[in-house]
């Protein structure tokens, strides 16, 4: 009895785990815009947590979104970072918002 | 373009737990001898970052943090510094939900702070900005562009203001103030929004 309890422990850890781990992420744009210009995601997905990043240390605004109910902005100056915790599919942006032309990119995960 | 899609493996669960609290043991140690670090697209560059990247290229520990205090949506802030740099890490039901970190140096002159709105049509619209205070700065106000301000008192080098994003042609929030806590001025810093473009549209 006690096997089997150690065992079940074991399994439902190690599938809690795999779960986890199954979490995806996507990396996008790395290239130059202008300004008031953005770089997106491939697709979208259940994102959860947008990064983005800009070469110049200006301001930049990260975005999730979809047509439906989300749009959720976040504005940092060389970084900035978005949450949605509503569980739709959502496309994922970065946005150069630094007056002038930079090189920006995104993180975006489940 | 990059993808990434892990799977794990559940055998191998312990052996990972245990390897990643070896790694955070080690990441620790160095980060309190060093003082190197990698700008944040260099962070994305360099592949998958996930939760705490800044955090990480400051050589701060995301192990360490110190609450500072909780957010109206929900939210949970949380401060970590070291002799260089400093973070402000909000978290949402124990999930990273955003990451400002700067240098000192560059929270001195206003770079640590941060705006999110929820835009969307079923939100409730709020808004939340938080920051990181240059040293000796005991409170901050928030200007508006109709010239009326609102203060708060920073909390473990940290400072929150929250409200619900601006209507078309109302009033405007546009930048900060530092006040010293002899209640001398320390000085001014901008958000890091442009004009009123604190939602930005979808399409």
């Amino acid at each position: 009895m006690v096997l089997v309890a150690a065992l079940a422990a074991t399994v439902a850890v190690g599938l809690s785990t795999a779960a986890a781990a199954l979490a995806f992420s996507e990396a996008y744009g790395f290239y130059s815009v202008g300004n008031n210009g953005y770089v997106q995601s491939a697709g979208a997905h259940t994102f959860i947590f947008n990064f983005g990043a800009g070469s110049n240390g200006g301001r930049l605004a990260c975005q999730l979104f979809n047509n439906i109910n989300a749009n959720e902005v976040g504005h940092g100056n060389g970084s900035c970072g978005v949450f949605y915790g509503g569980g739709e599919y959502v496309w994922a942006r970065v946005y150069n918002e630094s007056g002038v032309t930079e090189e920006i990119g995104g993180e975006a995960e489940t | 373009m990059r993808h990434r899609q892990s799977r794990g493996i559940a055998i191998a669960a312990a052996a990972t737990v245990a390897l990643a609290a070896t790694g955070v043991a080690a990441y620790t140690a160095v980060g309190a001898s060093s003082n190197s670090q990698s700008s944040p697209i260099e962070v994305l560059k360099a592949g998958p970052a996930g939760p705490g990247r800044l955090a990480q290229a400051y050589n701060l520990s995301v192990t360490a943090t110190t609450p500072v205090f909780a957010l109206r949506n929900g939210e949970t802030v949380s401060v970590v510094q070291n002799a260089h740099a400093k973070c402000l890490l909000r978290s949402s039901e124990g999930r990273p939900a955003g990451e400002t970190c700067d240098t000192l140096a560059a929270i001195a002159e206003g770079q640590g702070i941060s705006v999110t709105d929820e835009c969307g049509a079923s939100s409730d619209h709020l808004m939340e900005i938080t920051g990181l205070a240059p040293a000796a700065v005991s409170t901050v106000r928030l200007d508006s562009s109709d010239d009326t301000y609102q203060s708060t008192a920073v909390v473990g080098g940290a400072f929150k203001f929250e409200g619900t994003n601006p209507q078309p042609a109302a009033p405007y929030p546009t930048g900060v103030e530092w006040v010293a806590s002899d209640g001398a001025d320390a000085g001014t810093a901008p958000l890091p929004v442009e004009g009123e473009r604190f939602c930005i549209p979808t399409s």
